[in-house]
């Protein structure tokens, strides 16, 4: 599908030629390069907005801690990926959030049975005291 | 300094050579779909949630490992002989590092509406109700964040010429990540190469700045995706070019960005020799001796490429800015790669081993 290019394109008197003036938009030919590139092209940018949507990214003084973000959520797309396409999720299966949601759900269950971790350098009248929280 | 483009007016236009026939690379075997290959012991899962297929990617002995560096690293910080009546550490254990994970990804849902993510008092809830934040408090966070830390501490892994790599500091995760994505997953048979920019925009003379990109600073990675599952990557660095590869004699022709597209590409082809692959690049990697090279390897590629590179036909040459007939095509074909020019808005120019020229969908 092309849309007519605009009267100040550089090529509207060529584009006139093939798509008319009263035309918004019309289906054309393509070659077959053309349209394979388009088709496979995407392979990086699909990781890339997979990304935006819920990214862990905090700004950092640290010149490697960006890698860091990057790497986890790296690992968590592609066990998204991995997720949807098992057998049993082909027909109905997690959204990214609920995706997400799941993974933070099973972090603070495995995470929770330890005992805190209690600072000792700061006062004790200002340590958080925490036990496994009860749901 | 702003280059001069070439404009070359349609009734001057010099004659063009016509769609020449081309024989494109038949793949040994038929195109393939993606799969997964997931340990034999999901096998015996009823179902696998997606914690499980998580922890594939940063297991239990990975974390326990990040734990004891960052013990050793607080107690290198804090237990110094001046520090020593100020400061104790306890150390973090894995599971508190699972906690410090779960309040990172928290806080990549915080943007997300309330009516999926429930709010209380300003702070959005998982379902149980409980904020992440009081899984670990705030200075069990901080302290964490203070100091985490990835590699043993000063332990500077090496590149062979004996200089300290400059991604050292997050190696060990480099390292788990790419061979674990690579042994998961299985591509398909078309893979995507792609540059990919990481935010940063403090000091660092490895980062790179692309002020026309949406990230327009930060580090640069080569990366090789498909569908969105990123299978192998490769560091670059501003100031010291990406990370060494391994060049046989008659890869020198190729450029620096053509060598580490070529370790990408070889390493998929090692793995999966069975298995036929093709290769999209965007104009900043496909050159025709490249493409050239991976034909003899038995592997396609196809992209866009930019009529000043290595092995672009000069009778194609027209310049960025020329006013050809619209959909005007030509093409060539050279150490069977074809190279096609095709007027549209504007000049576009593409190189294949894997596409007739001829031939419209």
């Amino acid at each position: 599908m092309r849309v007519h290019p605009g009267n100040k394109s550089t090529n509207a008197s060529g584009a006139n030629s093939t798509i008319l003036p009263g035309e918004g938009q019309k289906e054309l030919d393509i070659p077959v390069i053309v349209d394979a590139y388009n088709q496979h092209k995407v392979g990086v940018d699909v990781a890339d907005q997979y990304q935006t949507y819920f990214d862990t990214h905090l700004i950092s003084r640290r010149n490697w801690y960006p890698l860091v973000y990057w790497m986890l959520e790296t690992a968590v797309i592609n066990s998204l990926i991995i997720y949807r396409d098992l057998p049993a999720n082909k027909e109905c299966t997690l959204d990214h959030f609920d995706f997400r949601l799941s993974i933070l759900r099973d972090l603070l269950h495995t995470g929770s049975p330890s005992t805190m971790k209690i600072s000792s350098c700061i006062p004790a009248s200002q340590r958080i005291t925490r036990s496994a929280p009860s749901t | 300094m702003q280059q001069k483009t070439l404009k070359i007016p349609i009734q001057n236009l010099p004659d063009r050579p016509k769609l020449p026939t081309f024989d494109p690379l038949q793949p040994v075997v038929p195109p393939h779909t993606a799969w997964n290959l997931l340990p034999i012991s999901f096998s015996e899962l009823d179902a696998i949630t997606p914690i499980q297929i998580f922890n594939l990617f940063l297991t239990n002995s990975i974390m326990g490992q990040l734990g004891a560096n960052t013990n050793s690293n607080a107690q290198q910080q804090l237990l110094g002989p001046e520090k020593e009546r100020q400061h104790s550490w306890q150390p973090v254990t894995a599971p508190d590092l699972y906690l410090w994970l779960a309040i990172q990804t928290h806080m990549g849902l915080i943007g997300v509406p309330p009516e999926r993510y429930r709010m209380k008092d300003g702070v959005y809830l998982p379902e149980d109700g409980l904020p992440p934040a009081a899984y670990l408090g705030k200075i069990c966070y901080q302290e964490i964040c203070c100091f985490f830390h990835v590699s043993p501490y000063n332990s500077l892994p090496e590149t062979p010429e004996g200089l300290p790599c400059w991604h050292s500091k997050v190696e060990i995760l480099l390292e788990q990540l790419q061979f674990f994505s690579q042994q998961y997953r299985v591509p398909g048979s078309n893979v995507t190469i792609d540059e990919a920019m990481i935010l940063f925009t403090c000091r660092s003379i490895h980062i790179t700045k692309m002020p026309n990109k949406p990230i327009s600073q930060g580090y640069k990675f080569f990366r090789m995706a498909e569908k969105g599952y990123v299978w192998e990557f490769h560091p670059s660095s501003n100031a010291v070019g990406g990370d060494p590869v391994d060049v046989e004699s008659h890869l020198l022709q190729l450029t620096d960005t053509g060598k580490r597209v070529h370790h990408l590409i070889r390493h998929l082809h090692q793995r999966h020799r069975k298995l036929s692959f093709n290769v999209y690049m965007d104009n900043f990697f496909t050159t025709q001796p490249l493409l050239a090279e991976l034909c003899r390897m038995g592997i396609g590629a196809s992209g866009t490429c930019m009529q000043q590179f290595q092995g672009f036909p000069k009778e194609l040459k027209v310049g960025k800015n020329a006013k050809l007939p619209y959909y005007f095509q030509s093409g060539a074909v050279n150490d069977g790669v074809a190279t096609l020019l095709r007027m549209d808005s504007l000049p576009v120019t593409m190189m294949s081993t894997i596409h007739p020229l001829h031939g419209e969908d």
